[in-house]
């Protein structure tokens, strides 16, 4: 089998418009076949989970390249259900999963591309975080010298050299997910699904550990990470899921997912001279919606439901000199504003 | 200047009567319970044998319908002293004690583990009503397969036989209630102490079968190798049977003496309740 | 080792190799991962502070041979009086306390919770994420259990028939060890109790399994066991008691209701209970291998 990591390949946006029609939609970019995707990604195709009556996830298709990939979703919308499929420790009730060309009737193979950090705050009784790891490592065949080296490795990506032979039950919370996270990598996995993973850490953690990921990410690894803080969703991945009550309701590129949002018009900031000019400007295109003017009179916010007619209409009042643009972007092209208008406010920050 | 813009009011309503929120815990804690199917059945299970007495006593005053069912011998058996102490009350402590196996190590543990005995000691309540909650769920349980349905039974034989074997067997009804009782409040408490020092469910399910079957088990070799009765002082059931024995004033099976089975439980349950109360505390110890 | 360094090694595995690459493939494999599996549950069953109930009950029969060494009879006479009666004595102690209470509560609480304990410790998660067959897991966990009771509980025997000796001498002792047939009487009790573990450990492990509350299936078993004497001769082959007491040096009497049967040779008790162990690990590789993580509210 080739462990060779096959280069990013971006998938298209996709808004799931029907939820009970996502079976059927083919993503663009993405070659669905009977086989599915023939490049080695992680790939859902119409899989479904319930547990007895109660449904975990429903006709989810996805393709998930390497970098790294955003779960956004409020609780009990299936992101856990979701991860533990893809990491192997549950299977479809129907449907078709393959991670990396490894279905989940290979679980030896899976599990060796697979790390998991998962959200449980649990850790066998009894261990020092370095044994944690190293014995863990010994259960997948290695010999003891190559565990410790493995595991040495996994301790110093997170920084918790120090504290390795202190028992995992004397942990804070912040090092009790530093020690999942290093167990999580320490077999050097090229999957890496982290459910919640940033929970409990302080803020200089926080940064240390997005740097990681980013590192992990630019190293070619298939970092998928869940998240109830949108803002830090944001600033790690481009790419989002974002799930609701076990189905996919949107994935993609986020400037992507949000311009396919066409039932929200779309916010746009602009700092100008003369934003007077320009409102009424717009008003006479008769393509906004709403305008609000800064409180310094040095700009305005609107919101418009034709973005390509508005910049069009920009560029024609800057070449005539009528405004003079210090600043212009759009005002809610974030995972947070995509989730609002998609999801709705519960259950997350 | 801080400004504190306080918007929310605390609760002024009407409190519940103190000497009765340990009920609020019996009540969750009942309903957990009935939550098994398999608990409800071994309930059912528990009551079919006094009913079955019930009928015996019934037929043996219906000579109608003994003659009719063909059933004569049960006139045979006598309804009195042993009756009701070998054939109502040892079964039925039986069941009541696979209740309390069951019931018992299950009860506090989660709470410990789950560190919720702060927040149940930051309301109103405190170790006693705690621990009293508990135990209330253990005995209502296991009173109605012991002595409820004890006194049910004697009510039924006094009205059949006649107010002369009402005062004739004046005991049995003291000693149904009482030693049903001493049952219950001895092995409860044991149960939970093992459920406080157990953190974990099965685990003190087999610590408490364990810790009786192991002890009683050492207290037999003693008695046997030995040839004394104070071997029976590590054998609950035969500190059980003395006592009981010595209620319903009949011959006993067991050697050891009366008062110092009464002392030996009468330790055993104290010394419960002090390892109980010593687990039961509104804060955690980080060690 | 620098995070540049750190990122170096991990980034290495681009270039082809994966540290796994290096791994042993099949048997080979499966036997490394037997020996990690075991040292790592002997770790944690062995320094856990719920060890410590094993431990105590372990070390109840040796309190119970110091009663005896020290405690006369009723008239001064001492129990062990001679080596034939301490042998006696032994022997009671062994079928009464040993085999039916401390050994089989130690395999209740050791073998029921291989599996039920991870999951209510929330860590079974991390064996089922570890590249490792379900097979594997199961004879891993299985022989980690059967080497946590041996350890324990045949130290216990080995200690407490020794104990029989110190009334009697040093040179009495070595006598009887070596040329008197002690040294075979203990490695009977030895092997006994290492049968019992080896049976017993397969009834609770899957007991374990299969039932999320396993003291009632546990006492079930407990009262087969013990009513095991009152069977007749056919159902008496359905308890491991029945495949041990042949093998047992110095018999107990049953009582005056015992239903006589002739045991099994001693070939075919163990033989029998191995050929058990091996179809219920079979039985718990199939329960394992469908097991999905789901931890509940226990």
């Amino acid at each position: 089998m080739s462990r060779d990591p096959v280069g990013a390949s971006a998938t298209g946006p996709a808004v799931v418009e029907d939820a009970s029609s996502a079976g059927a939609a083919a993503r663009p970019g993405v070659a669905l076949g009977p086989n599915l995707s023939l490049r080695p990604n992680i790939s859902l195709r119409n899989v479904s989970k319930f547990y007895g009556d109660v449904l975990g996830v429903n006709r989810v298709d996805l393709e998930i390249g390497p970098g790294i990939t955003g779960l956004v979703g409020p609780n009990g919308s299936g992101k856990t259900t979701l991860m533990n499929l893809i990491a192997g420790l549950i299977r479809p009730t129907q449907g078709e999963l393959e991670v990396l060309g490894i279905g989940p009737n290979r679980p030896e193979e899976l599990f060796r591309e697979v790390g998991y950090c998962t959200s449980f705050d649990s850790f066998p009784r009894g261990l020092t975080g370095r044994q944690f790891i190293v014995d863990y490592l010994r259960v997948h065949g290695y010999p003891r010298r190559q565990a410790r080296e493995l595991t040495e490795l996994a301790l110093e990506r997170v920084r918790l050299v120090e504290s390795a032979d202190r028992k995992v039950a004397a942990y804070s919370k912040g090092m009790r997910q530093r020690i999942k996270l290093a167990q999580a990598l320490a077999h050097q996995p090229r999957v890496l699904v982290l459910d919640e993973p940033l929970n409990g850490l302080d803020p200089v953690a926080r940064v240390e550990i997005l740097d990681l990921f980013r590192q992990l990410a630019t190293e070619g690894l298939y970092v998928l990470i869940s998240s109830h803080i949108l803002h830090e969703v944001d600033i790690l991945s481009d790419r989002v899921i974002l799930i609701s009550h076990g189905y996919i309701v949107a994935e993609g590129e986020i400037h992507g997912v949000r311009s396919e949002v066409t039932e929200r018009p779309m916010q746009i900031f602009v700092r100008c001279d003369h934003p007077e000019t320009l409102a009424a400007a717009v008003f006479a295109q008769d393509g906004a919606s709403e305008v609000q003017m800064h409180d310094d009179r040095q700009g305005l916010l609107l919101r418009t439901r034709d973005a390509e007619r508005f910049f069009a209409l920009m560029e024609r009042l800057v070449l005539e000199g009528k405004v003079s643009v210090e600043a212009m972007g759009p005002a809610d092209e974030d995972v947070q504003a995509v989730y609002m208008y998609l999801v709705g406010d519960e259950g997350v920050a | 200047m801080a400004v504190f813009d306080r918007g929310y009011r605390g609760y002024d309503g009407p409190l519940t009567q103190p000497w009765s929120r340990f009920l609020v815990i019996a009540r969750y804690a009942v309903r957990d319970v009935f939550a098994s199917k398999v608990f409800i059945g071994f309930s059912v299970l528990s009551l079919i044998w006094p009913l079955a007495l019930v009928g015996i006593i019934y037929l043996k005053y219906n000579v109608e319908a003994l003659t009719i069912l063909d059933l004569s011998t049960l006139d045979l058996i006598p309804i009195d002293t042993t009756f009701f102490r070998l054939g109502f009350l040892r079964p039925q402590t039986a069941f009541a004690f696979v209740m309390i196996l069951i019931v018992g190590p299950a009860l506090v543990s989660p709470d410990l583990r789950n560190n919720a005995l702060p927040l149940y000691l930051s309301r109103p309540l405190d170790k006693s009503d705690y621990v009293l909650g508990k135990l209330v769920v253990l005995a209502t349980l296991t009173s109605a397969v012991t002595w409820v349905p004890g006194l049910l039974l004697f009510a039924l034989q006094s009205y059949l036989a006649g107010g002369r074997w009402l005062l004739d067997h004046w005991r049995i009804p003291l000693a149904l209630f009482v030693g049903s009782w001493i049952f219950i409040l001895v092995l409860s408490l044991f149960s939970l102490a093992v459920s406080a020092w157990v953190k974990w469910k099965p685990w003190a399910r087999i610590a408490f079968l364990g810790a009786i079957f192991v002890f009683s088990a050492i207290g037999q070799i003693f008695k046997l190798i030995y040839g004394t009765w104070w071997g029976s002082l590590l054998v609950v059931d035969d500190l059980m049977v003395r006592v009981w024995d010595h209620l319903f004033g009949i011959e006993s099976s067991q050697q050891i003496p009366a008062l110092v089975a009464w002392i030996a439980l009468a330790i055993f349950g104290a010394f419960s309740a002090w390892l109980l109360f010593r687990r039961i505390r509104a804060f955690e110890v980080v060690s | 080792m620098s995070t540049a360094e750190a990122s170096a090694v991990t980034t290495s595995r681009k270039g082809g190799l994966h540290p796994a690459d290096s791994l042993p493939h099949g048997a080979g494999l499966w036997r490394a991962q037997v020996r990690a599996l075991l040292q790592l549950e002997l770790r944690k069953a062995l320094l856990g502070r719920r060890s410590l109930i094993a431990y105590g009950l372990a070390g109840l029969p040796v309190f119970v041979m110091l009663v005896l060494m020290v405690a006369k009879r009723p008239g001064g006479a001492p129990v062990f009086e001679s080596l034939d009666e301490a042998r006696t004595v032994f022997s009671i102690i062994y079928q009464t306390f040993i085999l039916r209470a401390v050994v089989f509560f130690g395999c209740v609480g050791v073998f029921t919770n291989l599996f039920r304990g991870e999951i209510l410790d929330r860590s079974l998660h991390y064996y089922f994420l570890s590249p490792v067959r379900r097979e594997v897991l199961v004879v891993g966990k299985y022989l980690s259990g059967v080497a946590l009771t041996s350890i324990l509980f045949v130290g216990t025997v080995v200690v407490c028939f020794l104990m029989l000796y110190p009334p009697f001498g040093l040179s009495r002792a070595v006598d009887d060890l070596l040329g008197g047939g002690g040294l075979g009487q203990l490695g009977a009790y030895v092997g006994v109790t290492l049968l019992a573990c080896l049976g017993y450990g397969a009834v609770f492990l899957i007991v374990g399994l299969l039932f999320k509350n396993p003291i009632l299936p546990a006492g079930a078993v407990l009262g087969w066991e013990l009513i095991h004497f009152l069977l007749p001769p056919f159902l008496k082959r359905f308890s491991v008691i029945h495949y041990l007491k042949g093998m047992i040096p110095v018999p107990m009497s049953e009582g005056p209701f015992a239903v006589v049967s002739d045991p099994p040779p001693a070939i075919v008790s163990v033989i029998g209970l191995i050929v058990f162990a091996i179809l219920v690990m079979v039985a718990a590789s199939l329960r394992v291998r469908s097991m999905e993580i789901r931890y509940g509210d226990d």
